[in-house]
């Protein structure tokens, strides 16, 4: 079983990778690996809740979000600073996740397997 | 200990950016691709002063920006192979 990191740097919605993101970290969930989802930067702006992507005609994977736990990912994170940064209280996120410091980031990162940055 | 590896230069993505905030004290970053444009910049060149940078060479020459950046560790994809199996794994950004 490998430890896989998925990296959500970028906005959601003005290109796919927040959705392949999510497609690959419920993917390699379902193939017993052990998967953390970091957001940092412009991707704390997945975490925001009631969006309505179908509105600009791109496909609502944020809804998705919602089955982490079901796929066993567990290990949630986002970074303070970024979220900070948007002003963005954990009740305006659609996700419960783990508040982390930059430092936090980079030892999850030296600690898994692989890292994958959308 | 990792390779961070930059393919968009500073100006046009947050690549670079966000790489230097989340990487280890002893990683490496490998410019390639329009990542070496960095380097020009007394912005980039002061935030990476104190960590161990290279520049993919064909993407330098490419560029016109050999003496430019002579100063720089210029590698060619032999080294890359090489510096990607001294490091525990690489971090594409």
């Amino acid at each position: 079983m490998k430890k896989v990191a998925i990296v959500f740097r970028r906005a959601p919605h003005g290109s796919p990778h927040g959705r392949e993101a999510l497609d690959l970290a419920l993917l390699s969930a379902s193939f017993e690996q052990e998967v953390s989802l970091i957001f940092v930067d412009d991707g704390v702006l997945n975490l925001i809740k009631d969006q309505q992507p179908e509105r600009v005609g791109a496909k609502d994977y944020i809804a998705t979000f919602g089955a982490l736990p079901l796929y066993d990912v567990d290990t949630v994170l986002a970074c303070e600073e970024s979220l900070l940064e948007y002003d963005l209280e954990p009740t305006e996120l659609t996700i419960e996740v783990e508040k982390v410091s930059p430092s936090m980031i980079t030892e999850q990162l030296t600690q898994v397997d692989e890292v994958l940055v959308f | 200990m990792n390779l961070h590896h930059i393919q968009t230069s500073a100006k046009q993505d947050n690549a670079l950016a966000c790489c230097l905030k989340y990487m280890g004290k002893q990683d490496a970053i490998l410019l390639s691709g329009n990542g070496v444009n960095s380097l020009l910049l007394p912005e980039w060149q002061e935030r990476l002063a104190d960590i161990r940078v290279m520049a993919l060479k064909g993407d330098v020459e490419a560029r016109g920006l050999s003496q430019r950046l002579g100063h720089y560790t210029v590698i060619d994809y032999d080294t890359f192979v090489q510096e990607s199996l001294k490091h525990d794994k690489v971090i594409t950004w």
